[in-house]
């Protein structure tokens, strides 16, 4: 076995998933190698150093934490494309609320300014239109 | 308990979930978290940042349970999600700030009082998880999943989405880089 030979068992011989065969070769290079033995415990205690911390602690309340987190958000509708049902009438009511913007400044009878309702204001029909065409 | 049970309990809670079941994305949850966690601490570094990522992971998975097509793939997809929340937060502005706070509070914090064997250690310690702090990517994490967060081939291999061979050869080129930055750094304080 040469020196590259043995340098590519190392890592393999760290996680102990060496065959016996390997494991032996890889031994006897070792016996008669210094440079291999100094490079394979160089190897050793960086994973050593690695370990000596231990995993990170996962916070304890992570999991509950992460459940709420995940369903008190909505849940967007399962096929793209596809307005839910409320959305569909707020669009409809902001399209027919447009219509009579439109009719009304084309007779020269423009509406009153609309109150504070959404569904009725012309940027929120657009708010709505551009939402659904982003969905699609 | 064998891993065909959890494999079994895992494919069931996912199923639940897909069809909509909160209960079901719970024990989901339950089942996945501590994978999920340690993915994100090997991709970020930071133990709030990979519990903040580890939240947002199952906000976007419950959001769009309906594109987890099999049950028994569930560990994979959820990781795959956990890749892009860390790499979107990490182009977010708050990371761009945070990262530099952090290691500022990590050089002004006073160390233990060690005797100077514990001393010793842990500034060896520190001196690998810097080198491995400038390995790249794809070496680094899959280090930092098998050393620091303990994760078996299989379960690197789920976590990141590839082979387990990929995970031998990746792991053997990280180890191999790590100890070649260590015998560089020992070199610049012998020499």
């Amino acid at each position: 076995m040469t020196c590259r030979d043995a340098r590519t068992l190392f890592s393999a011989r760290l996680d102990g998933r060496l065959g016996p065969d390997e494991a032996r070769a890889l031994d006897a290079h070792l016996a008669a190698c210094a440079a291999c033995r100094g490079e394979l415990a160089r190897w050793e205690a960086a994973a050593g150093a690695l370990r000596a911390a231990g995993p990170t602690p996962v916070p304890p309340s992570l999991a509950e934490r992460a459940f709420r987190a995940a369903t008190r958000a909505e849940r967007p509708a399962p096929v793209a494309g596809f307005l839910p049902a409320g959305r569909k009438a707020a669009l409809a009511g902001a399209l027919a609320a447009a219509a009579v913007w439109i009719a009304a400044l084309a007779t020269g009878a423009a509406p009153r300014p609309a109150p504070a309702d959404a569904g009725q204001d012309p940027i929120e029909v657009a708010v709505l239109l551009w939402t659904a065409e982003g969905e699609r | 308990m064998s891993g065909d049970d959890a494999a079994a309990r895992l494919r069931a809670a996912a199923d639940g979930a897909r069809a909509g079941d909160p209960q079901a994305f719970r024990a989901l949850v339950a089942e996945t978290h501590e994978t999920v966690f340690r993915l994100a601490a090997a991709l970020v570094s930071d133990r709030d940042e990979a519990a903040d990522v580890t939240q947002e992971t199952y906000v976007r998975a419950w959001g769009r349970i309906g594109e987890l097509r099999d049950g028994a793939a569930a560990l994979g997809w959820l990781c795959r999600i956990a890749r892009n929340v860390a790499h979107d937060r990490r182009r977010s502005w708050w990371s761009r700030i945070r990262a530099p706070l952090d290691a500022a509070a990590r050089e002004v914090a006073p160390r233990e009082r060690d005797p100077d064997a514990s001393l010793a250690a842990a500034e060896r310690g520190d001196a690998v998880r810097a080198a491995l702090a400038r390995l790249p990517e794809k070496h680094r994490v899959v280090l930092a999943l098998r050393e620091i967060e303990g994760l078996s081939y299989g379960e690197i291999a789920a976590a990141l989405g590839v082979p387990v061979g990929t995970v031998e050869s990746r792991l053997h080129r990280a180890r191999a880089a790590l100890a070649r930055r260590l015998a560089g750094l020992r070199e610049e304080v012998d020499g």
